[in-house]
């Protein structure tokens, strides 16, 4: 009932961070359950920091950078994120944890509607599937 | 002398045969402790074993997977002034330790079929099966002795640390984790060294022509040498054969599963990522099946995806 989910999002800060504050600039509203952290690049999230989250608290992690194939800053971080995602949603589905609970997308610098949209999406999936720790209220 | 005790709980017989086959090194051991007990190697019961007071080093082998290895070592253990867990299967789980994701019954059912001895156990007074642990989710060992089973320079490390033990009175930076402190691929004879190592593909053995001069992973072979302490100077790599990751994490404490997951990440097709892009690059990785069997053929129980797994269950706090 009164339960909230608890999301982390990394962002990287060329693209998907910049559109988080442009969408502060033009006041557009996202959900305040989500925990943004700016990173310089998608390229540098190991899946180790996204089970870290889950471990201590977290119910999803959403993770934002810039579009393939050719905007990420450091030419191909973003390809390195993809397919980390990728395997760690396989993975996290073998041990039965729902792969929904991470997902990637990419976010151009100009694209505050579409950070919102995915924000607001991604926290009512992580609703809909409910606390990752069991009974935790 | 000190009191040396080897326990073998859930084993397959490897670590047993591989402490044994160190010879005569074990003499200089000999001259600091008397072994009391060590089922292979001594006639000694378990009842003379409980009998003894204190014991000085205690060696557990294997995990515990019976109520009566539990006890056994959680007693023994309490009465002993250092804790060796020897093999993977004590250290990490081992490969027994895939049974975490599923209850005893389930693991049961596979292997005895129809037969109901477990089910009974109670009244016939026979061990009950526990969901399986390793040794150190019992105790807290002070070294660490990794291998499956431990190699010769595992147990040469332990066999120092024992007589060090015995000479100075105690065990500095507990808990030790033998091996050395960096991962396979570091002094692997086939590190590329001055180039990036690149995957071209994910294949399987019996795909490709092997070069036993070159990286695995270079020829698109998974080998867990990136995400894997060397325990054992590349004794598999150096028969033509992938590390299948024995070893564990580099230290202890970490991951190899999400290690190498990373790893991968880095190195696969990255000259053609621009072209594949994602849906060419999905294609390649999802000939990978099994990811837990693969990447945590030996440490699930010790990994954070297993913890994953209990939180998710509520069963974590
Ligand atoms: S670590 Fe390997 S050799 Fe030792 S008991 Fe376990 S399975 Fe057997
Ligand atoms: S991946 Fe395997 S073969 Fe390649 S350098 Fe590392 S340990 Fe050696
Ligand atoms: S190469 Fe890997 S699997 Fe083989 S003994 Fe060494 S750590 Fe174990
Ligand atoms: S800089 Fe945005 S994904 Fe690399």
């Amino acid at each position: 009932m009164s339960w909230r989910p608890r999301i982390i999002a990394f962002f990287c800060k060329w693209c998907a961070g910049s559109a988080a504050e442009t969408a502060g600039v033009m006041r557009l509203r996202y959900d305040p359950n989500i925990v943004p952290i700016i990173v310089p690049c998608t390229g540098r999230i190991d899946p180790q920091l996204v089970v870290s989250a889950f471990l201590n608290g977290a119910d999803g992690v959403l993770i934002g950078g810039c579009h393939t194939p050719n905007d990420c800053h450091y030419s191909s971080g973003n390809f390195k994120a993809f397919k980390r995602v990728y395997m760690l949603r396989k993975m996290l589905a073998e041990v039965g944890v729902e792969p929904e609970r991470v997902r990637l997308e990419w976010i151009s610098a100009t694209e505050a509607p579409k950070l919102v949209r995915v924000v607001n999406e991604f926290v009512e999936e992580v609703r809909r599937l409910g606390p990752m720790g069991g009974s935790r209220a | 002398m000190l009191k040396l005790a080897v326990i073998p709980g859930a084993i397959c017989g490897g670590c047993d045969v591989a402490l044994a086959s160190v010879g005569e090194k074990l003499l200089d051991v000999l001259k600091y402790y008397e072994i009391v007990y060590w089922p292979i190697a001594i006639d000694r019961k378990l009842s003379d074993l409980e009998a003894v007071e204190e014991i000085d080093a205690l060696i557990y082998m294997g995990g515990v997977s019976t109520s009566e290895e539990y006890e056994l070592a959680r007693k023994l253990s309490s009465k002993s002034r250092v804790k060796v867990a020897l093999g993977t299967c004590s250290v990490y789980g081992g490969i027994p330790g895939l049974n975490s994701l599923s209850s005893p019954l389930e693991v049961y059912k596979v292997n005895m079929g129809k037969s109901d001895h477990w089910i009974q156990g109670d009244s016939l007074g026979l061990p009950q099966l526990i969901p399986y642990m390793a040794y150190t989710d019992v105790v807290e060992p002070d070294i660490l002795a990794p291998g499956c089973p431990p190699s010769g320079k595992v147990l040469d490390q332990l066999l120092e640390q024992l007589i060090e033990y015995a000479v100075k009175g105690e065990i500095e930076h507990k808990p030790i984790l033998l091996g050395d402190p960096e991962s396979l691929c570091n002094k692997c004879p086939r590190n590329p060294k001055t180039t990036k190592i690149k995957m071209p593909g994910i294949y399987r053995l019996h795909e490709v022509e092997l070069d036993d001069k070159k990286c695995f992973l270079e020829q698109g072979i998974l080998c867990m040498g990136p995400a894997t302490r060397n325990i054992c100077d590349h004794s598999c790599i150096k028969t033509n054969y992938p590390c299948t990751g024995c070893g564990g994490p580099l230290e202890w404490g970490g991951d190899s599963g999400v290690s190498m997951i990373s790893s991968i990440g880095s190195i696969l097709l990255v000259d053609s990522e621009k072209s594949l892009l994602e849906p060419g690059l999905t294609r390649e990785i999802d000939k990978l099946r099994d990811y837990i069997g693969t990447f945590y053929r030996y440490t699930l129980r010790k990994s954070m995806l297993y913890k994953l797994r209990e939180l998710k269950k509520g069963g974590l706090k």
